[in-house]
């Protein structure tokens, strides 16, 4: 583990924006959701399916997210997720605090400047 | 995929998820832990690795189930896997299925909604009942401390029929009496009357009042709740202190609070007392009736009743002395009512004997145990039976309740076949089903019970009029309180109303083969499920036609009664009562004031005539004994008589046959003790003289000694005390006999017309302008006093008609019901039928048919039921045979005009089908 990595609870409160801005755009299902947090976090952030699937039910359930099955023609059925009109205004709230957020560390620990 | 399904239903175990959910989750978990397999594969692991490292992930930090607990909710239904040991699971599956019933139950208000209300008309009469019962027969007096300890004594020589002649006892004697006897723990007299009661800026008021032995309060445990208690220095004879104990609802009434009153002087039949004490709320005497609002000692009753101190004086010792004949008596520990009454039995002859002359009385005296508090001693039997009865209908109402909600269970029950099915199918037992089905039916009950109790205290004092008209109390009747214990009672009754009447639909409505009710895609009922319906509707048709039976019985019985001539016109006629002696006035000033008072009333507009008299028909009479023969000592018999004026003919409009009235001066001055003159009314004048003319003959009065009087005339015959009996003669004598003691009690008796409270104030106008602290009692039509007589009958006809009418109708939705499902089921062979040529008229038949077996087997079993409980109203029956042909046939076909119209309905829409459509369904 590299020693700056956010604490495990700064992880879990920092994973719901994760997948909420990853459903943004795109629907996704859950195995591609996991890989595009380790790949654009370039492996520091990992969620293994024990830890990603309930964050997923979780967020479905409060109504962020919806799961869906969806069938393509020579394919298995993939339940895919996308961002609801409340899982959107949840989303531009959270990126709002975290801006806040990093901005009030920076300025008081002096991380980047 | 599959390979890993077990991996996962492994770890998902615990959540005992609803399967449709598990599946799901397995299905996107395996896709998942696929990908990540194949991923690995190309990152050049081998199949083996890669399977461990993704299995690896799976039970990585936070395992899965720990994660998903408090995210996924637990299966609504919570089927144990086949095989589970049942054990521990118990109190959670009943709370799963609490809460699955209110659910299902909130989907259906429609048919939650029917069920409760039918339950609430079944609990709400049944509480009612139950309050009276409680209030009647079970209840102790509030605050009273083991009352199951506690007996009443009566003493009086006692006739055959029940009927007694009170006799006071003496202090010694009763000193004697209690040394004597080991059953005895304590021993209290008392007596209950009333008073007229004026306090400062208060106008006079009569007020419930009792007087008893200083110790009663000890001995029933009650305690002042302010204040102090009777000492013996209070009571001290002849005429005790000027002392009184307020009841909670009077002191706040007199003085706004208990602790107010303390210390505060009250005139009592206008004598001085002061307040010692108050007692705690809710404590108003010792039986059901009692609404004692002030207590003094038993000598200063007399006090208060001005009685001269000279009387009492000579009316102290062991021979004359004594204020009570009624006693309460606390057992000794370990003692029984057995016990003490075979001791009283033993000790009243022997102090007959002992003081042979002081207590000649005693001789024929005996003592009679009352166990326990409650309603008059006397009454007991009577209200006892009254009570048994209504309780006989609660339990039939119970029952056609049972049997109506059970058959509105079973027609939900047929509908929900198909989602027991389901349960079924995924492993639910059977046992597991009728425990859904009867958690639902005891949640409808209770939630019946909460409207119906809801009912009970809104109607009740309507429950309580209709219950107990025959009543007789001095004021106004105390309402029946629905505490804690009917309450209890009610409760229980309710969650056994809703097990047996959700058995059966649990029972037939659980057996659910799953194959058969999954594939069919028509609902259908169960030919079990059709006859157990048709079951509970012959039962509400017969339980129902048993009451309707007994009620027209009453009512038939009623119509006799009414048919009944009385001999006396009682419509318009007002009877007022008064009481001088205890305010004060002896013989002589009582006559004066009663000549002005009967002055005043005639020349008051107003009346059409106006009578003093010493009692009216149909309430307290006095009794004299008639010797058949003059001379002749053993010979005698019983007659009612009573002390009028000369009007009193005139105002009951009893026609004199023979002879004259009274004359004002025969009537209204103090009377000789020889000769006096006597109106007989025509049974008399028979039973004396047969068809030889009566007027002028002489008639001897047993007594000591006997006295002569001469016929003045004879009036027709008027019943006296009942409409059924062979009535007692009666006789009329001047107002003023017997040493003025009309005089000092008299009724007032007028015919006006006017409404009981209107006559009432005039009445108490023209008195009031002679003494203006005297009050009447509250004014009665003499109606009131017939109708008493036939007031239970009427009572309990009103109860029976009410009901039966109530389960007729009730029986005839459960029948509605039930034919409307059959239709709706037989629509198919209705529908071939018709194709095939079938008269609608046919198919109606078909659907009657049906019906028409239910109206039989519920005709024949009701008349049969109604047969057996004639015999609890056979005793209230006149003129009417309990088994009266023509009563059942009116019964009968009652029931069946309400079976045709429950049936005609669902028959008609049979004959509407149309066979085409019919055949194209399903």
């Amino acid at each position: 583990m590299k020693p700056w990595l956010p604490a495990r609870e700064l992880k879990k409160g920092s994973a719901e924006l994760l997948i909420l801005a990853l459903v943004e755009d795109q629907p996704r299902h859950g195995y591609d959701i996991g890989k595009l947090i380790a790949l654009r976090s370039k492996g520091s952030l990992r969620f293994n399916v024990a830890s990603l699937y309930p964050l997923l039910y979780r967020l479905e359930r409060r109504g962020w997210i919806e799961g869906r099955w969806t069938e393509k023609a020579g394919q298995r059925r993939r339940r895919l997720y996308r961002l609801t009109a409340e899982g959107r205004k949840v989303l531009a709230a959270q990126r709002t605090g975290w801006k806040t957020f990093v901005r009030a560390i920076n300025r008081i620990a002096r991380v980047e400047s | 995929m599959s390979t890993w399904r077990d991996e996962l239903i492994t770890r998902l175990r615990d959540l005992r998820l609803r399967p449709e959910r598990e599946a799901e989750i397995v299905e996107e978990l395996s896709q998942h832990l696929d990908d990540r397999v194949r991923e690995l594969e190309a990152g050049g692991a081998s199949p083996e690795a890669a399977r461990r490292e993704a299995l690896a992930d799976l039970d990585a930090p936070g395992a899965l189930a720990r994660q998903l607990a408090a995210i996924e909710a637990r299966s609504p239904l919570d089927l144990p896997p086949p095989g589970t040991p049942a054990r521990g699971r118990w109190l959670a599956a009943l709370a799963q299925d609490l809460r699955h019933a209110v659910a299902g139950l909130r989907r259906t208000p429609g048919f939650a909604f029917t069920v409760v209300t039918a339950l609430a008309l079944t609990i709400g009469p049944t509480t009612g009942i139950l309050s009276v019962a409680n209030w009647l027969i079970w209840r102790p007096p509030p605050g009273v401390v083991q009352p199951d300890r506690l007996a009443v004594v009566w003493f009086g020589e006692w006739g055959d029929d029940g009927s007694v002649r009170p006799r006071r006892v003496s202090e010694p004697n009763i000193v004697d009496l209690e040394a004597g006897s080991t059953a005895v723990a304590a021993i209290g007299g008392w007596q209950e009357s009333r008073v007229s009661v004026a306090a400062d800026g208060v106008v006079p008021r009569l007020v419930g009042s009792a007087h008893a032995t200083v110790d009663l309060f000890d001995l029933l445990g009650v305690h002042p709740a302010v204040g102090r208690g009777f000492t013996p220095d209070d009571d001290q004879p002849p005429m005790g202190s000027p002392v009184a104990i307020l009841g909670d609802a009077l002191a706040r009434g007199l003085f706004g609070g208990a602790e107010a009153a303390i210390g505060r002087t009250l005139d009592v039949n206008g004598q001085r007392l002061s307040v010692i004490g108050v007692l705690p709320p809710g404590f108003v005497g010792l039986s059901p009736f009692s609404q004692v609002g002030i207590w003094f000692p038993s000598s200063t009753y007399y006090h208060v009743n001005h009685f001269s101190e000279t009387t009492m004086r000579e009316r102290a010792g062991r021979a004359r002395g004594g204020v009570f004949y009624t006693f309460v008596v606390r057992l000794a520990p370990g003692s029984t009512f057995e016990r003490l009454q075979g001791e009283l039995d033993a000790l009243v002859p022997a102090l007959a004997a002992r003081y042979p002359d002081d207590n000649e009385a005693f001789r024929t005296t005996r003592a009679r145990v009352f166990p326990g508090l409650g309603t008059a001693e006397l009454q007991r039997d009577r209200y006892r039976s009254l009570v048994d009865r209504l309780l006989l209908v609660g339990l039939v109402l119970l029952l056609l309740g049972c049997a109506n909600v059970a058959n509105l269970l079973m027609s939900r029950s047929g509908r929900r076949q198909h989602d027991r099915a389901v349960r079924a199918a995924l492993g639910a037992s059977r046992a597991r089903l009728v425990q859904l089905l009867l958690i639902e039916s005891c949640l409808l009950a209770l939630a019946g019970a909460a409207l119906g109790v809801v009912a009970a205290v809104w109607l009740r004092d309507l429950i309580q009029a209709l219950l107990l008209p025959g009543v007789y109390t001095l004021g106004t009747v105390p309402a029946a309180p629905i505490d804690g214990a009917v309450l209890a009672t009610t409760l229980g009754l309710s969650v056994c109303t809703g097990l047996v009447a959700g058995l059966a639909p649990a029972w037939t409505g659980s057996d659910t083969r799953p194959s058969a009710a999954l594939g069919a895609g028509s609902v259908r009922t169960s030919r079990a499920g059709v006859r157990l319906r048709a079951g509970f509707a012959v039962l509400q048709f017969a339980l129902s036609l048993a009451l309707v039976t007994n009620a027209l019985l009453l009512v038939g019985t009623l119509r006799q009664l009414a048919g009944v001539d009385v001999g006396f016109d009682a419509r318009g006629v007002t009877t007022h009562a008064l009481d001088l002696g205890s305010q004060g006035y002896d013989a002589e000033r009582a006559l004066t004031y009663d000549r002005e008072l009967l002055a005043r009333l005639a020349a008051a507009p107003g009346f059409q005539a106006a009578s003093l008299s010493y009692s009216y028909p149909f309430s307290i009479g006095w009794i004299n004994e008639v010797r058949e023969r003059p001379g002749e000592a053993d010979a005698t018999f019983s007659v009612d008589t009573n002390f009028v004026t000369p009007a009193y003919f005139d105002v009951l409009r009893i026609p004199l046959l023979q002879g004259r009235t009274f004359t004002a001066a025969e009537a209204l001055s103090p009377a000789g003790d020889e000769d006096g003159p006597a109106i007989v009314d025509e049974r008399l004048a028979r039973r004396l003289f047969g068809e030889a003319p009566a007027i002028g003959r002489s008639i001897q009065v047993a007594g000591r000694p006997d006295r002569s009087l001469t016929v003045i005339g004879v009036a027709r015959n008027a019943r006296w005390g009942d409409l059924t009996d062979e009535p007692d003669p009666v006789l009329y004598l001047p107002f003023t006999d017997r040493g003025g003691y009309a005089a000092v009690r008299p009724v007032v008796l007028v015919r006006s017309g006017l409404s009981a409270r209107a006559a009432g104030e005039l009445v108490q106008a023209q008195g009031s302008a002679i003494d203006p602290s005297l009050p009447f009692g509250p004014p009665r039509p003499l109606s009131a006093a017939v109708e008493r007589v036939t007031a239970d009958r009427r009572a309990f006809a009103t109860v029976l008609t009410l009901l039966g009418a109530l389960g007729f109708v009730l029986a005839a939705v459960g029948l509605y019901g039930l034919l409307s499902q059959l239709v709706v089921e037989r629509t198919r062979e209705f529908g071939i039928r018709l194709a095939i040529g079938a008269r609608r008229g046919h198919v109606f038949g078909l659907v009657l048919r049906q019906a028409g077996w239910i109206a039989v087997l519920g005709g024949v079993a009701g008349l049969g039921l109604a047969a057996l409980g004639s015999r609890f109203v056979e005793s209230q029956l006149f003129g009417v045979s309990r088994l009266d042909p023509a009563i059942y046939l009116t019964a009968a076909l009652a029931l069946t005009l309400v079976v045709f119209a429950a049936s005609a309905w669902p028959a008609r829409s049979a004959t509407r089908i149309e066979p085409v459509e019919a055949l194209h369904r399903e």
